[in-house]
């Protein structure tokens, strides 16, 4: 446990600020729409640090939706299925796109790039599939379920909005520093070894085919995560639009925008570009404003293609840097 | 089931595979020669598609004659965002191409949609001069549009392969497509052949949403699907195979109208992916291995 906390001591202090700033912004804000908003953002923060992790491992997913639309499905039909109270179905739900992970991953096994997101993508259309006609009995086919709250009965509406933006916040949070811990562990350096040379990664005596199993089962899981919690706390409804190609596109979008690579990234990038959004959409519409988004990220991806978050933490290092400096120059 | 149903699902089928027949093309000509992989195919098609319903609708203009319009408008769209996008791209890291097609897909398709939305709101479709007309064929009464549309496909893709290996510029596409330093060692323009590449796929991308069009409604969103079905299709004949793109994309267009028909509706767009998930697992180089 000292160990670890001394290796993941920068992440641990990134988390605490995190918290802490959001439990601010709590104090200070109190308007319902603001406070949905940022729950959104914790929750896809959640799915862009799945995705992000995912593709931390050589493996750019574009289906991830599946695992996403699956995590709703399983944590729901558990509840109201299995009448398990929903705080236990929210984590017990991930489990069916873990194994869905690694379903899909042994599949892909052998592809990179553009072949994976084909065929990733590829996957989350025969899910749909799978789900409305196979598990229709389940899962009330094209027309959906509704989700059980998670927030206690009787709680008015201000309050609840209160109760999912701490929920999120919190799951957030534990999720960063257990992605965190994994891509600063020997795991995660073989997800860097894979990601940047499969062969050479497997002559040092990585197992690829292993971690990459390894990345597709936890990355699935949560998402699954986010998945079930959005369907709990905020559209308390899920259909099979889910596995629709715009939920697998976000987290790519969060991620790039961030800074791939980086625990970090998925979190700013999903805050940069979903406030901007909400900003945008009020200004220019929705058309618009998704255009805006399409040039964003082509520009990101043609001009800074580590995305935002290097940026900022090396302004945050050099200020660091500069008061560690003045510290040691003080005799 | 009789004879004439069986005849009826393969029609079908051929039309709809002439459809990913002229997608994967386009597709696997660009990956051949660029090694990109454009994920907004389905974007352009829809564009080219929209084009040719504006000329059909609002000028009156033959719809058969728009098409080619809306090939030349969407081959120079193309040609742009080669030049100005993939091109930027080249020597950065293969997987920004993917997210740079991405970016593509919710500009062209939001650039799109907001023209499109506030005039027609759902979906709308190509009418034809010749819509109600049939062909009498004795076990089936074929329309009289299929019988164009496939015909057009056909000329095209004939067209195409001529060009490709009959005169030179076809020969510096394959050149570059089968070994891009050599050919630029022998004086090709390797840069001058993507351009126009991609200008190519675009059109035939405008023509398959085209043709699209004038059998199925069609909004804004609806290309991302049939793109992707044309990347299995590519993936089941061999990546950079123009044969393999068009032998894949009848017989997939055939396998899903049988499919839809045997199994139900739902089944239309997992076919696709359960297809090319056997085809990796078996034969993972697709069923035509060669250059262009």
């Amino acid at each position: 446990m000292g160990a670890w906390a001394r290796r993941l001591r920068r992440e641990l202090v990134v988390a605490a600020l995190m918290l802490a700033a959001a439990l601010a912004f709590l104090a200070a804000v109190r308007e319902l729409y603001v406070l949905q908003m940022l729950s959104f953002v914790f929750i896809f923060a959640i799915y862009a640090q799945s995705w992000n992790l995912v593709a931390h491992s050589g493996q750019h997913s574009l289906g991830h939706a599946a695992f996403l639309g699956l995590g709703s499905y399983g944590s729901i039909v558990v509840a109201t299925r299995l009448g398990v109270p929903s705080a236990v179905a929210l984590f017990l739900g991930p489990l069916v796109p873990a194994l869905a992970g690694l379903g899909i991953g042994g599949l892909c096994r052998r592809l990179r790039e553009a072949y994976f997101g084909m065929v990733t993508f590829g996957c989350t259309a025969i899910v749909q599939v799978l789900v409305v006609e196979q598990f229709g009995w389940l899962t009330n086919r094209w027309d959906g379920l509704d989700a059980p709250r998670l927030a206690p009965e009787g709680l008015e509406i201000e309050r609840v909005a209160v109760f999912n933006y701490v929920l999120g916040l919190a799951l957030m949070v534990a999720t960063y520093v257990v992605v965190a811990s994994i891509m600063r562990s020997r795991t995660g350096m073989a997800f860097i070894a894979i990601h940047d040379n499969e062969a050479v990664a497997a002559a040092a005596g990585v197992s690829v085919v292993r971690y990459r199993l390894l990345a597709m089962t936890v990355g699935g899981y949560i998402a699954g995560l986010a998945g079930a919690l959005n369907g709990h706390t905020l559209t308390r409804h899920i259909s099979p639009g889910v596995f629709g190609i715009e939920d697998s596109i976000w987290p790519v979008l969060y991620s790039i925008a961030g800074g791939l690579g980086t625990a970090e990234g998925p979190i700013l990038g999903t805050l940069v570009v979903r406030v901007f959004w909400e900003w945008a959409i009020r200004r220019v519409g929705g058309f618009d404003s998704l255009i805006l988004i399409g040039l964003m990220l082509a520009l990101v991806v043609t001009m800074l293609p580590r995305g935002i978050y290097p940026v900022v933490a090396r302004a945050v290092g050099s200020i660091g840097a500069r008061r560690r400096r003045r510290a040691e120059a003080r005799p | 089931m009789d004879l004439a149903t069986l005849v009826r699902v393969l029609t079908w089928g051929l039309v709809t595979g002439s459809v990913y027949m002229l997608l994967a093309t386009g597709i696997t000509l660009i990956f051949g020669v660029m090694k990109v992989v454009n994920f907004a195919h389905g974007e352009l098609m829809m564009i080219g598609a929209f084009i040719t319903f504006i000329l059909a609708h609002s000028a009156g203009l033959n719809p058969y004659l728009a098409i080619f319009v809306s090939m030349i408008a969407v081959g120079l769209v193309g040609v742009v965002i080669e030049r100005f996008g993939f091109r930027l791209l080249r020597d950065g890291e293969k997987i920004n191409e993917v997210f740079f097609s991405i970016a593509l897909i919710l500009i062209l398709q939001n650039a799109l949609a907001r023209v499109f939305v506030p005039r027609f709101r759902e979906h709308v479709q190509i009418k034809t001069p010749y819509a109600t007309e049939v062909v009498d064929l004795g076990l089936i009464q074929l329309r009289y549009d299929f019988v164009v549309l496939l015909v057009l496909a056909w000329a095209i893709i004939t067209g195409l392969s001529v060009v490709l290996h009959r005169t030179r510029l076809g020969r510096d596409v394959r050149a570059t497509s089968q070994n891009r330093v050599g050919a630029m060692l022998m004086g090709i323009r390797a840069e001058r052949v993507d351009m126009l590449t991609f200008g190519i796929g675009a059109a035939l991308a405008a023509l398959a949403g085209s043709l699209y069009g004038i059998v199925n409604p069609f909004s804004p969103y609806t290309g991302t699907l049939p793109s992707i079905k044309a990347f299995a299709v590519i993936i089941l004949g061999g990546l950079g195979s123009v044969r393999g793109a068009v032998v894949g994309g009848l017989l997939y267009g055939v396998i899903e109208s049988a499919a839809t028909f045997f199994l139900g509706g739902s089944w239309r767009d997992a076919t696709a992916f359960v297809l090319l998930i056997l085809v990796l697992l078996t034969r993972p180089q697709g069923l035509f291995r060669e250059g262009t």
